[in-house]
């Protein structure tokens, strides 16, 4: 008590500011530090423990692609006699318990069909899910003639909406669009794609936009922090941990059930009617698209983990019904790979719960291995295969 | 410059540095010089512009004061106050007027041509013209009220009217408090240093992480068609936009406030949890209390006739000396008050909306204040206002007035909540944005009543232990620094500065 009060004097305060300035500056390089010395990027941190991502490229050529720009000039600049594209998401280039010699699928499909004078092109975004995929195949579609395509349906991605900026920007190109605004899902994409560009636009706008001072100054201090220090990189790794730590706060909550009675199933965040539906949409205007396009197309039920069931049962039964309806209908060719990779090639995930689950999703080298040697043969056969209408 | 930047951080220590070893008269030059440069690294075209509003009121208060007749003296005043309403004009609603006159004359020729002439030229908005228009039009009128005696000195004058951290945003200082603290040599105090650093920490975190991170949320969701949102997520987006826009204009004025302290300089507050408030009148007592209480002294206590006793100290207290008005008479003030509250947050009809919105909702919270004489439970009449006072933010980040007329006409659609049966599905609602944005802005009240419940019923308990309060300051500084030198990028600048 006596100490308390002795503390109100004046020259405590000032050895208390004092204390305060250096304490945060201590606080602000401890933290630096230490996020300089993670060994994983925060960017493969949603990909599950000890999974990375691997877009390696080809000797022959570029593998994975981001843009649509650049994919379709390497369309155009290549002279193999038959061109696929390969639309997924993260489990085509995310591999767990990664190993030397270890390759993702498209890349070992590509090494497979390059020996036989074709190409294949591979997009995949992390939780790119179906209007997505209808954007990216209506602007290659329409832009350009491909010899088939190739689409993994993963029941968990049914729950996305918002279009990426990246996917968004395809809706810029008067082809695409105007073959979107045929159909009422691809007029809702237009609509979804207009929001994401504007949102962005709105964000630039309050931007400054002109090179003034001020940002001639930020400019040249932030490069002479990177290039000393790497700054800029730490702090862009430190934002992504935070965004993180958030992320995994909401999956706390979402799986409080999960976690109290240590039972995975009971972590569903149910998909919402009208997204499923939204997405169901999408991919029978894609595959409509492709059948007027004559396009062969193969789509193939996503490899799970065969020792717990990530999804609701019924729904997940459903859903393969739909989409098995769908291709027939619109004669692409339907393949269930859902249990060609057996569980012990899933890698693990921490969802926040307490414990370690079997990551549904991504798979070690040897589920690649196998996931790109069925690709490859189904691709083969739709060489010869010409669309039967039903 | 803007406050969320390195440059800032940079040119703010040499200032303080500076600051406190030089002598009186350097030290005014300094914070002169500074300011300038402040306000140059974002525009440097507009500094004569900002000294031809500072000379005009510099001369019209010393030519008042000299002024022997109570006409003469008015008659200056008026000008000075026209001089710098048509530049804000000019510069701030001339196109918007033009434009207004164009769409006039194609409803009255019934076409959607040019209808003869186009703008031959395009208007920059000066960066925080109608902050800096608004603080030396209140020093030339309280100089004609006798509140205070003209500032014969210019630099001394130009510090108060362009000291930088103020300058673009605010708080809107009033002569009275500012001047003789500037011209007066502080004492160099150590809790000042670090109240103020906190400050600016504290700013910085509610504009860098919470602002600019719910700005995401809210730009999305703004930016979907109406049709596919339903009330629920209206209300939410409401809510968010709210949340941004508290966090970057508190955020803002915390960083203005700490500055000043860390100079010796007490700024008036700005914000006192205004989402917190019981009804609309206390919310506005609450919410950029600089600007409402500019508003009430220089424009609304005039319109109603109200006659003014003593001028409000801090922007808060006020002595009336009350006459009897007619209600009618004060109903009209407070709407005329409201709609050009509403118009100098921009030259759009969407903020005059907003401000009769908020004009609505003090009138019938006035009528019911004197007609129903029911206690109302606490938590309800906080919940009813904070509900109201968040919808009333529907208009003011809506793009237009038609924007604005989708978003109510769903919001108030009640069927519109509820999800249509064909779509069915586990929850009743109709949700159409990303569950993040429900998660945040449920996240952001909870935090806030904490926050506030921390600040007004826990901290009080220790206030005689001083050390308390002391290690406390150094927590919050040493969690948020690193948060702050993470996410401080250039990604926006603050919502008010186009105001």
């Amino acid at each position: 008590m006596v100490f308390f009060i002795k503390m109100q004097f004046y020259s405590t305060i000032k050895i208390l500011v004092i204390a305060q300035i250096l304490l945060g500056l201590f606080s602000l390089f401890l933290v630096l530090f230490w996020i300089n010395s993670r060994a994983t990027s925060v960017n493969d941190a949603g990909l599950g423990h000890n999974t990375e991502k691997r877009m390696d490229s080809h000797k022959q050529g570029k593998v994975f692609y981001s843009s649509l720009t650049k994919i379709l000039k390497a369309h155009h600049d290549s002279n193999k006699k038959k061109k696929y594209y390969w639309l997924g998401a993260s489990q085509l280039y995310a591999i767990n318990d990664f190993k030397y010699g270890d390759r993702a699928a498209p890349y070992i499909v590509f090494d497979n069909l390059d020996r036989i004078g074709s190409r294949l092109y591979t997009i995949s975004y992390p939780n790119a899910y179906p209007a997505e995929h209808l954007i990216i195949a209506t602007h290659i579609l329409t832009n350009t003639k491909i010899d088939g395509l190739v689409i993994g349906a993963v029941y968990d991605d049914m729950r996305e909406r918002n279009v990426r900026y990246e996917i968004a920007n395809a809706v810029k190109n008067i082809n695409t669009r105007g073959v979107l605004n045929k159909s009422k899902i691809g007029k809702k994409l237009v609509a979804d794609s207009d929001a994401a560009l504007r949102s962005k636009e709105f964000l630039s706008e309050n931007k400054i936009t002109n090179l003034n001072l001020m940002k001639r100054s930020e400019n040249a201090i932030i490069r002479l922090l990177e290039t000393s220090f790497k700054a800029e990189t730490i702090r862009s790794e430190g934002r992504g941990l935070i965004t993180l730590q958030i992320i995994r706060l909401r999956q706390f909550i979402e799986g409080l059930r999960a976690r109290y009675t240590r039972d995975i199933s009971n972590y569903r965040y149910p998909i919402p009617n009208n997204q499923y539906q939204y997405n169901l949409n999408a991919w029978e205007e894609l595959l409509k698209l492709a059948y007027i396009k004559e396009t062969p197309v193969l789509v193939y039920i996503a490899p799970r983990p065969t020792d717990f069931f990530p999804y609701d049962p019924i729904k997940y039964e459903e859903y393969k019904k739909s989409i098995f309806k769908l291709t027939q209908y619109y004669g692409a060719t339907y393949i269930n790979l859902e249990n060609l990779i057996l569980s012990k090639y899933f890698g693990h995930v921490d969802t926040n719960f307490g414990f370690l689950v079997r990551d549904p999703f991504h798979i070690q080298g040897v589920g690649h291995s196998l996931l790109a040697r069925e690709i490859t043969k189904e691709i083969k056969k739709l060489e010869g295969n010409s669309i039967i209408i039903k | 410059m803007i406050f969320n930047s390195l440059t800032f951080i940079i040119f703010l220590l040499f200032v303080v540095i500076l600051y406190w070893f030089l002598p009186r008269n350097p030290r005014i030059w300094l914070l002169v010089i500074s300011s300038i440069i402040f306000y140059g690294f974002w525009d440097y075209r507009f500094i004569p512009l900002l000294f031809l509003s500072i000379i005009i009121d510099y001369f019209a208060a010393i030519y008042m004061e000299i002024g022997r007749s109570s006409k003469k003296r008015t008659r200056i005043m008026i000008a000075a106050i026209l001089s710098n309403l048509i530049i804000l004009s000019i510069f701030k609603y001339l196109i918007f007027f033009m434009q207004q006159a164009i769409g006039l004359a194609q409803f009255f020729t019934g076409t959607s041509e040019p209808v003869g002439f186009s703008f031959p030229f395009h208007i920059i908005l000066p960066l925080g013209i109608s902050f800096y228009t608004f603080q030396s039009m209140s020093y030339t009128i309280d100089v004609w009220r006798g509140h205070i005696k003209a500032e014969r000195e210019f630099k001394l004058f130009t510090a108060y009217v362009i000291f930088f951290p103020q300058l673009v945003a605010g708080p809107i200082l009033r002569a009275g408090e500012i001047i003789w603290q500037l011209d007066k040599r502080p004492n160099f105090v150590w809790a000042n240093l670090g109240e103020g650093l906190n400050r600016i920490i504290i700013g910085l975190f509610l504009k860098v992480f919470l602002a600019d991170n719910l700005a995401k949320l809210v730009n999305t969701g703004f930016a979907i068609a109406p049709s596919q949102l339903g009330g629920v997520d209206i209300l939410t987006l409401a809510f968010l936009f709210g949340f941004q826009i508290y966090f970057d204009f508190a955020g803002y004025s915390q960083i203005a406030i700490g500055c000043a302290k860390i100079m010796g300089i007490k700024f008036p507050e700005n914000f006192n949890f205004p989402y917190l408030a019981h009804n609309p009148r206390e919310f506005w007592k609450k919410w950029h209390i600089s600007l409402s209480s500019w508003i009430r002294d220089y424009l609304y206590l005039p319109l109603f006739k109200e006659n003014i006793q003593q001028n409000s100290l801090n922007g808060i207290e006020i002595k009336l000396k009350r006459t009897r008005i007619s209600t009618t008479r004060g109903i009209l003030a407070l709407w005329i008050t409201w709609m050009i509250m509403g118009f100098w947050h921009g030259a759009n009809w969407t903020f005059v909306l907003w401000g009769i919105w908020h004009a609505a909702i003090i009138t019938i919270y006035r009528i019911l204040e004197k007609t129903i004489k029911v206690k109302v439970w606490t938590f309800i009449s906080w919940g009813l206002t904070l509900i109201l006072v968040m919808i009333g933010w529907i208009p003011f980040r809506a793009v237009n007035l038609q924007h604005s007329y989708n978003l109510f006409e769903r919001l108030f659609n009640f069927n519109t909540w509820l999800k249509p049966d064909h779509l069915g599905g586990q929850f009743p609602l109709w949700l159409g944005l990303h569950r993040d944005s429900y998660y945040a802005a449920a996240g952001t009240l909870i935090a806030m009543i904490l926050i506030w419940f921390l600040k007004e019923h826990v901290f009080p308990k220790y206030k005689k232990y001083p050390i308390i309060s002391y290690v406390t300051q150094i927590l919050i500084f040493v969690t948020l620094l690193p948060i702050v030198y993470l996410f401080l990028r250039q990604t926006s600048q603050f919502i008010y500065f186009q105001f």
